[in-house]
């Protein structure tokens, strides 16, 4: 059980002393660094550091060995650097009235309840776990080597836990990966919103996680079908890290700069609300959010259409599967010598053939609809009505179940 | 040429957006947040463009406090925009990922299917670097648990021509021609061949050079014996 467990508070730990670096990075632009973006900024230094150096080939116990003395130095350097360095100051704490404990409250439920879903349940699809190959193979081969560093790095762990990368990536990587790929969400709200605004854009992100995906090109990034996968990684925790970086660099950007930029805009603008007052922020924000309302709806329109016509199709394949299908033989002569008939319980019968000009044509025939007939009729046992069938039978081209010879005698009275 | 642009678009559609309309909202939260933002704060909101599903998020409180904001006084229209907002979210992003019709409880911890699992132990038991021709949804499993296996019959689309896509091809069907399963079996020198206990072709593969060895579950597999 120890092994389940034990992976979630060595990583934190490992992560927010490492993140020291990312508050001194902070400190530079003179940001307060809240402990969300140092377990995120820690979290990505560990991760990406363990996946480069287990790309170099060595026995995984080695590898492993180097690993976790990497991220222990980069951890107890942080640690020294963080109580070396000047922290800036804390802005005001946010309010938490009512509000804010709730929607925390109702995050952190659908947070957990998406951490059991992926570990509880198996999932229709198996593209997501095709990345596995990778830590399958260092784990059976007990070999580190150059690949994917994620899933390299994932074999080498599961390795050495004496567990199968599969049940690695499915027992204790959720818990530790989706509540990381939170935090790092969570470092960008702390940077953009204030107060109850941010639980409630947890909430939301909770909420696209679990409704925003469905394509084939999203299935490598989606956080509830690959938290292990490097494109989930990069999307989820490093890119949401970098932003905040940029932001609080652009920040702390002079003020002068700021304004010298700001003033080379002024002029167009002030031209733009003089000369043309009808198109101001406020107007083009409703024209905006109307395009963004009616995009949506037309989406949401052409999902429904989509699923309906394809419902429809597998319908209508189903319906011609469970009926008779005829198809036509035209002979070497060019004129229909044989039917063949696709009864609905898969029976094949074939009428007619033809003389053994047509052999070759009625084997190319049976090659596309089958070459096991059920019942085959002739019209004559002499060789310009049943030459192919003999012919074709003989060789073995084509089975026979039973074959009928049928008169065709014209009834001239009639 | 109209049928060709058409097929093109709803594969991309497919393929980019799916059934989950991410790109559109993301599209539309990045003009929210910019639209919501002053203009001396805009520089510093440009790199929240990069956090994706954190921009999405961004995005709809943004719009939220503005509408409320805005109808001062008529909270009632702005709550009810809200919700209306929530909803078209949910419903133009498709269905969930965590819903009965892609889930089921994993069977065990590393969430293959266990007549899968005892089959592929069942192989590795017999052989120790076995070709196995598999249904093209369990050749993940089978690669993904042990690279001892020699795979064939990968998911791929019909109309290729070669083996993987007359396989794909033959197991969509009610009932699969177990003479071509069983030529390209033998072509690719398939020790083993892995198949549903529900497939009920019309002439089994046993008439065709294999012979049943173990079921597991819902799962048969053959072994390659004497060739008729």
């Amino acid at each position: 059980m120890m092994r389940y467990i034990l992976p979630f508070p060595v990583f934190y730990i490992l992560a927010y002393y490492s993140g020291a670096w990312g508050e001194k990075l902070l400190g530079r632009y003179g940001a307060f660094c809240r402990s969300s973006f140092r377990i995120a900024f820690g979290g990505c230094i560990t991760v990406m550091a363990g996946g480069l150096l287990s790309l170099i080939p060595l026995p995984v116990n080695v590898s492993f060995g180097i690993v976790m003395a990497a991220a222990v130095a980069i951890a107890a350097s942080g640690y020294v650097a963080g109580r070396r360095g000047r922290k800036a100051v804390r802005p005001e704490k946010d309010d938490k009235g009512l509000a804010y404990i709730i929607l925390c409250i109702l995050s952190a439920t659908l947070i957990a309840f998406q951490i059991y879903a992926a570990c509880a349940y198996r999932f229709e699809g198996t593209e997501a776990i095709r990345p596995v190959r990778t830590a399958a193979a260092v784990y059976e081969g007990a070999h580190t080597f150059f690949g994917d560093p994620m899933m390299v790095l994932v074999g080498t762990m599961s390795s050495v836990m004496r567990m199968h990368p599969l049940e690695f990536v499915y027992t204790v990587m959720p818990p530790v990966f989706i509540v990381f790929y939170y935090v790092c969400y969570m470092s960008v709200f702390d940077c953009f919103l204030t107060g109850a605004k941010k639980p409630a854009a947890l909430l939301a992100s909770a909420l696209l996680s679990m409704w925003g995906y469905q394509s084939a090109a999203q299935t490598g990034m989606t956080m509830l079908l690959s938290w292990f996968s490097l494109p989930a990684f990069a999307v989820h925790a490093v890119l949401g890290t970098l932003a905040v970086i940029l932001t609080e660099a652009v920040r702390s950007m002079p003020e002068d700069d700021k304004g010298r930029l700001d003033e080379e805009d002024d002029p167009e603008e002030e031209w733009d609300m003089k000369k043309h007052r009808i198109v101001n922020a406020r107007n083009l924000a409703i024209a905006l959010g109307a395009l963004a309302v009616l995009l949506i709806a037309a989406v949401a329109v052409l999902n429904s259409k989509i699923n309906r016509l394809y419902a429809v199709t597998v319908g209508l394949q189903e319906d011609m599967k469970g009926t008779l299908s005829v198809y036509e033989y035209i002979g070497a002569d060019g004129k229909a010598d044989g039917y063949l008939l696709n009864g609905s319980d898969g029976e094949i019968t074939f009428v007619g053939g033809g003389g053994s000009e047509n052999t070759d044509s009625l084997k190319a025939f049976f090659d596309t609809y089958g070459n096991a007939v059920d019942k085959w009729y002739v019209y004559g046992e002499g060789d310009e009505d049943s030459g192919a069938m003999r012919s074709l039978v003989k060789s073995g081209a084509v089975s026979a179940g039973k074959i009928y010879v049928i008169g065709r005698k014209e009834l001239k009275e009639l | 040429m109209i049928k060709e642009l058409f097929a093109e678009l709803y594969r991309g559609y497919r393929d980019f957006a799916g059934s989950g309309a991410l790109p559109v909202l993301f599209a539309a939260s990045v003009f929210a947040v910019f639209i919501a933002t002053p203009k001396e704060k805009l520089r510093e909101k440009v790199p929240i463009v990069l956090s994706v599903i954190p921009a999405c998020a961004c995005a709809l409180v943004l719009i939220c406090e503005e509408t409320i904001k805005r109808t001062k006084g008529r909270k009632k229209w702005a709550a009810a925009f809200a919700v209306l907002l929530a909803m078209m979210i949910v419903a133009a992003s498709g269905k969930s990922v965590i819903s009965p019709e892609f889930t089921e409880k994993a069977e065990n911890r590393m969430h293959i299917p266990e007549d899968v699992y005892e089959s592929m132990q069942a192989i590795l038991a017999e052989e120790d670097d076995p070709t196995v021709l598999v249904l093209p949804k369990w050749s993940t499993y089978f690669e993904s648990y042990s690279t001892h296996f020699t795979v064939v019959g990968h998911e791929v689309s019909a109309g290729d021509g070669n083996d993987e896509a007359v396989l794909s091809f033959e197991f969509s069907k009610k009932d699969p021609d177990m003479e071509k399963v069983a030529r390209i079996a033998h072509r690719n020198g398939c020790g083993f061949v892995v198949l549903p206990g529900d497939l009920w072709p019309d002439i089994p593969i046993t008439k065709f050079g294999y012979e049943q060895m173990k079921e597991c579950g819902g799962c048969i597999i053959y072994r390659e014996g004497a060739r008729p």
